[in-house]
C-alpha cells in the first residue's frame, strides 16, 4: 500500500514541495496577522429543519490552496453557493480583504473578485474562448466589442499563468480539460482573486489533472487564493496547504496539510474508522472461461473504430481490471461484451459457444449483467419509479400470462432496497431523485439479483463518496466469490489494484499489457496507458 | 378463494400506485398547468367574444355545457368523441416512445378507404353485418402499413417521423379524393362520394346517434392502458420514450420497435377512419378525416399520455367541437372559434411545461461531466 502511494507521487511532474515545506513560513504569516483574502465567520444556512451549514469558519489567504474536504452531503456545495451569492446565509459574515461584504448574487461575487469553476462548465459551446470571454466584457446592446483588445488581454493572462489553450476554436471542439482551462481564463479575466474549484478533477482524465494542478500552482504563486473542493484525499494532500474538513454541515477540523495523513482525514470525514482495505480475496483459483473475445473490433458513437482486435478470456470467479485513458476502447469492449454494441469484427463466445453481438437478448438471457458508467440515463430511466427500473434489462419479470405481476415486482425491488441500504422514500420514488451513491447501489442490487455469469462494471465508483464506494467494491468482491466473472473498468488505481486478479491495460483499442497487481506498480501501468513500453521508457 | 384475495391485493396496489403518482410533485404541477392553460385560453377567448359583442357566458354555455345536457346531444358528442379517442389512443402509443405521429389524418383516410373497399364490394354485400369486422380489419391493416412507412424510413434512413407523417397526410388526402372521384365513386350519384356501405354500426339507443363505435373506442383505451402499464411490450415502449440509451442498455432493438410502434399506432387511427365511415357517414367522402388527426394529438398530449387524462381531454375536445355548431347557430360566432381555443390551450401548456422543465436546455447548455456529456 505504502509502496503504491510512493509510486503515485513518483509519477508527478509537478512537485509540491513549495506548499509542504512552507509550513513554518506560514505560521509566521499568521502571526503577523496577514489579512485573509476571504474570511467566513459563523456561516449558518438551513433548509427547513435541515442544517446544511452550521457555524462555519473559513479563511483563505493569498497564495494558498485551501481544501474543503467532505463526503457528499457534508455541506461543501451549500457553502460554496453562499460564497458565490447563490444562497443567502441565515447568519454569519463574509469579509473580503478584512472588509465585511454582502454577496447577493454571482454578479456581486464577481465584483468582489470571487470566481468559481463549476463542475458543469458555463460556456457557450459554439463560440470560441475569446468570444465566450468577451461576453463578460459588456452587456450593453449594439456596442461593438473590441475583440482584439480582449484577445490581447487573454494572451497576457495565458503567459502570466502558463495556461496553454486554443482560444480561437469553438469551445465544443476542445477537450474537457481544455474547456476547464477556458473557464479558469474567464475567471482571471474578471480579475478574480479567490478562485473556487468545485471538484475540478471529477471530470478529468488522470494526465490532465497534473496540468490543472500546475495551473493552480501558478495561480497561488501569483498571490491568488484558491478554494479546492474535493473528496479525493490524494489530490487534497498533494496540492493544498490548509485543509478544512466538513461533516454534516460542521467544521470538524481545520489543519495544515503537512500534519495530515490519509487515514486521519478519512476518520475525520466519515466520523469513525471505516475499513478502507478490501479483505484479501485472491486465494481461490479461477474457474472455467465464461466469456471470451477473439479479435474483437467495434466502433464508437462517432463511428470511429476504437476497439481494434482484442483477445480476452474472463474466467468464473476472477476480477479482470481494465486500465486505460478514456477513449482507448475500454468502453466499447465493455459494451460489446454486454451485448449492447455490435461488433464490427471478431467473435464473442459465451461458455464456449459463439454468439452474435446483434442479439442483445442472448447476452441478457445468459446472465451477463452490466453496470454502465452513466447511471442516470443508461443504467436507469430517470422518469420511472424505482420499481419499474427494477425491470430494466430483465427479460423474465414475474408475470401472470402476458401481464406483469407488478405486485411481486414491487416486493422484489423493496427487498433489494432494504438489503442494499438504498436510502429512498420507497419504490415509488422517481429514480431521478436518488443520489449517485444510492442509485448505484440500486443498480448493483438489480445486476446481482441472480448471480450473473459475468458482471461488467464501468467506472462503478466514479463520483461516489467513500462509504458508497466501499460498499460497491465489497459487493463486487462478493459476486466474484460467488463464482461470477467480473470485468472492471476503472480510472481509480487504488480500486484497480485492490480488486483485480489480473490487470489489463488498453491503448488505442488494443491490449498492450497484462500484469498481476501484486507484481506491478502504478508507475508501470501508467506508462503502459500512455502507450509507453513496459520497461518504463515512453516511445 | 386464494386467487380472489390475491386479485384484491393487486387492485389495491394498482390503486395505490395511481394515488402515489398523483401525489408526486411533478404530476401535480403538470395537472395544475393543464387546468390553468384551459382556464387562460377560455379567458382570452372571452376577450374576443366581448369584442364580437357576444356574451362569453352564453357562448361557453353552448360550447361546454350544452353538449352534455340532453340525451341526443350526448349522442352527438359521442360520435365526435369516437374518432378523437381512437386517434388519441393511436398517437399515444407513438408518443410514449417519443415518436411524434402527426399522421393521424392520413391514417384515418387510409382506414376509411379500407372500410369502404370492403363495404362496397360484392363480398361485403354478401356478408351483410359481418362485413363490419372484416372492414375494420382492412382499415387497421391499411393504416398500419401507411404509418409503418414512417416508422420504416425513421429506422433505416433516420428521416424525422414528424416530417414524414405530415407529408404522408397530403398523399393520403389526395388518394382519398382520387378514390371518391374514380374507382369508388357511387355509380348512381353525381357527387364525388362512394356508394353506401353494406352495413352500418348498430345504434345503441333509440333517439340518439350514439353507436357501437364508442364502445370500440373505450375498449381501445382500456387496451392501451393495459398494454402500456401492465405488459413487457408497453414497458419497452416507455423505456424507449424515457431514455433511448437505457433502451439500448436493456437490449431493446430500436429500429424494430420504431416500426412496430408506428404500425400499432396506425391500427387505432385506422379504426377511427373505419368507424367514421361505418358509424357516422355510411360512405366515403372528401374531408371525412376533418381535423380529427390533429385533435387526437392534442388530446393525447393534453392528457399527458395517461389513459384517464387522455380520455378526459378527448371528452373536452369532443364537447368543444360538437358544441361549436350550436354556438354558431345561437350566437353567430363562427365554429372556427374552437380552433383558436384549442391552439391557445396547447400554447399555454407548452409555455407552462417549458417553465417547469429542467434548466440548462437552452443556448447555455450545461456541459455535464465526462462520458455523460458524450452520451
Amino acid at each position: 500500500m505504502m509502496q503504491r502511494s510512493d509510486c503515485i507521487n513518483g509519477t508527478l511532474p509537478f512537485e509540491c514541495s513549495m506548499e509542504i515545506c512552507g509550513s513554518e513560513m506560514e505560521d509566521k504569516d499568521r502571526m503577523q496577522n496577514r489579512t485573509p483574502l476571504l474570511e467566513l465567520k459563523g456561516i449558518t444556512k438551513s433548509f427547513g429543519s435541515f442544517v446544511a451549514n452550521d457555524h462555519i469558519d473559513l479563511r483563505v489567504y493569498p497564495g494558498e490552496v485551501h481544501a474543503v474536504l467532505g463526503e457528499n452531503g457534508a455541506g461543501k456545495s451549500t457553502l460554496m453557493n453562499i460564497i458565490y451569492g447563490m444562497y443567502k446565509p441565515d447568519s454569519g459574515t463574509i469579509s473580503i480583504n478584512g472588509e465585511k461584504v454582502r454577496i447577493r448574487s454571482p454578479k456581486d461575487a464577481i465584483r468582489h473578485k470571487i470566481g468559481m469553476v463549476h463542475q458543469h462548465f458555463m460556456l457557450v459551446e459554439v463560440l470560441s474562448a475569446i468570444d465566450n470571454i468577451s461576453l463578460l466584457e459588456d452587456d450593453r446592446l449594439f456596442v461593438p466589442r473590441d475583440r482584439k483588445k480582449v484577445k490581447e488581454r487573454i494572451e497576457k493572462l495565458q503567459q502570466q499563468y502558463h495556461i496553454d489553450v486554443d482560444i480561437e476554436s469553438p469551445v465544443e471542439q476542445l477537450g474537457i480539460g481544455m474547456q476547464q482551462k477556458v473557464e479558469i481564463l474567464k475567471l482571471l479575466y474578471t480579475g478574480a482573486d479567490v478562485l473556487i474549484f468545485d471538484e475540478p478533477t471529477a471530470v478529468l482524465p488522470p494526465q490532465e489533472c497534473d496540468s490543472l494542478f500546475e495551473i493552480i500552482g501558478n495561480l497561488t504563486a501569483e498571490g491568488k487564493g484558491v478554494i479546492f473542493i474535493s473528496h479525493k484525499l490524494d489530490e487534497v494532500l498533494r496540492i493544498s496547504r490548509r485543509i478544512t474538513v466538513l461533516t454534516r454541515g460542521r467544521v470538524v477540523k481545520e489543519l495544515d496539510a503537512s500534519e495530515a495523513d490519509r487515514e486521519g482525514l478519512v476518520r475525520l470525514m466519515v466520523g469513525e474508522d471505516i475499513d478502507m482495505q478490501i479483505p484479501d480475496h485472491r486465494e481461490g483459483t479461477a474457474g472455467e472461461v465464461v466469456v471470451s473475445a477473439r479479435g474483437l473490433r467495434a466502433r464508437d458513437k462517432r463511428k470511429v473504430m476504437t476497439l481494434n482486435g482484442v483477445d480476452l478470456d474472463i474466467h468464473a470467479g476472477e476480477i479482470v481490471g481494465i486500465a486505460g485513458v478514456d477513449g482507448n476502447g475500454q468502453t466499447e469492449l465493455a459494451e460489446t461484451l454486454a451485448g449492447v454494441r455490435h461488433a464490427k469484427g471478431g467473435k464473442v463466445f459465451i461458455d464456449g459457444t459463439e454468439v452474435s453481438t446483434y442479439s442483445p437478448r442472448t447476452f441478457v438471457r445468459n446472465h451477463i449483467q452490466y453496470v454502465p458508467a452513466d447511471r442516470n440515463n443508461i443504467g436507469s430511466v430517470p422518469d420511472f419509479p424505482l420499481y419499474e427500473n427494477w425491470l430494466l434489462r430483465n427479460y423474465d419479470p414475474p408475470r401472470r400470462g402476458p401481464i406483469i405481476d407488478y405486485h411481486k415486482v414491487r416486493e422484489e425491488a423493496a427487498e433489494a432496497i432494504e438489503s442494499y441500504d438504498v436510502r429512498t422514500r420507497g419504490v415509488d420514488e422517481r429514480t431521478a431523485q436518488l443520489s449517485g451513491g444510492n442509485l448505484q447501489k440500486f443498480i448493483m442490487a438489480r445486476s446481482l439479483r441472480e448471480t450473473p455469469k459475468l458482471l461488467i462494471c464501468e467506472y462503478p465508483t466514479r463520483g461516489l463518496d467513500i462509504r458508497a464506494a466501499m460498499f460497491i467494491r465489497e459487493k463486487i468482491v462478493e459476486a466474484k466469490k460467488a463464482g461470477c466473472g467480473v470485468l472492471l473498468l476503472s480510472g481509480d488505481f487504488d480500486e484497480l489494484f485492490s480488486l483485480s486478479d489480473r490487470l489489463i491495460v488498453m491503448y488505442k483499442g488494443k491490449i498492450v499489457g497484462e500484469r498481476r497487481p501484486e507484481e506491478t506498480t502504478v508507475r508501470e501501468i501508467g506508462m503502459l496507458m500512455m502507450g509507453g513500453a513496459a520497461d518504463g521508457k515512453a516511445d | 378463494m386464494e386467487k380472489q384475495t390475491e386479485e384484491k391485493q393487486d387492485n389495491k396496489s394498482a390503486f395505490g400506485e395511481r394515488i402515489s403518482r398523483l401525489h408526486e410533485e411533478g404530476f401535480a404541477k403538470k395537472l395544475l398547468i393543464i387546468l390553468l392553460s384551459v382556464f387562460a385560453a377560455l379567458l382570452i377567448g372571452a376577450v374576443f367574444l366581448l369584442i364580437l359583442g357576444v356574451d362569453p357566458f352564453t357562448a361557453y354555455f353552448y360550447l361546454l355545457i350544452r353538449p352534455f345536457r340532453s340525451f341526443s346531444s350526448i349522442g352527438e358528442l359521442s360520435i365526435r368523441l369516437t374518432p378523437i379517442l381512437l386517434t388519441a389512443v393511436g398517437v399515444s402509443f407513438a408518443f410514449s416512445a417519443k415518436l411524434s405521429n402527426l399522421g393521424g389524418e392520413g391514417q384515418i383516410c387510409l382506414g376509411a378507404i379500407g372500410m369502404t373497399l370492403v363495404g362496397t364490394s360484392a363480398l361485403g354485400e354478401s356478408l351483410g353485418a359481418f362485413s363490419l369486422p372484416l372492414g375494420m380489419a382492412a382499415a387497421a391493416l391499411f393504416a398500419a402499413l401507411w404509418a409503418g412507412i414512417a416508422g420504416f424510413v425513421k429506422s433505416f434512413f433516420k428521416a424525422s417521423e414528424i416530417i414524414t407523417t405530415l407529408l404522408l397526410n397530403y398523399i393520403a388526402l389526395q388518394l382519398l379524393s382520387w378514390c371518391v372521384y374514380y374507382p369508388l365513386r357511387d355509380p348512381e350519384g353525381n357527387i364525388p362520394q362512394s356508394a353506401k356501405i353494406a352495413a352500418e354500426l348498430p345504434r345503441l339507443f333509440e333517439g340518439s346517434r350514439m353507436n357501437l363505435g364508442i364502445i370500440i373506442a373505450i375498449a381501445a383505451m382500456i387496451i392501451y392502458a393495459v398494454v402500456m402499464y401492465r405488459t413487457r411490450f408497453g414497458f419497452k415502449i416507455r423505456v424507449l420514450g424515457g431514455s433511448p440509451e437505457a433502451a439500448r442498455y436493456a437490449g431493446i432493438k430500436r429500429t424494430r420497435y420504431y416500426i412496430v410502434i408506428m404500425c400499432l399506432s396506425g391500427v387505432f387511427t385506422g379504426l377511427a377512419g373505419a368507424i367514421e365511415v361505418a358509424g357516422t357517414q355510411t360512405r366515403l367522402l372528401e374531408g371525412l378525416a376533418g381535423s380529427y388527426g390533429l385533435t387526437g394529438v392534442v388530446a393525447a398530449l393534453l392528457g399527458m399520455l395517461d389513459p384517464i387524462g387522455v380520455t378526459l381531454s378527448s371528452i373536452l375536445l369532443a364537447a368543444l367541437e360538437s358544441g361549436s355548431e350550436a354556438m354558431q347557430v345561437k350566437t353567430g360566432v363562427s365554429s372556427l372559434f374552437v380552433n383558436m381555443l384549442e391552439a391557445l390551450i396547447v400554447l399555454f401548456i407548452l409555455l407552462g411545461m417549458s417553465l417547469i422543465s429542467e434548466p440548462g436546455k437552452g443556448l447555455l447548455r450545461k456541459k455535464s461531466a465526462g462520458r455523460e456529456a458524450k452520451a
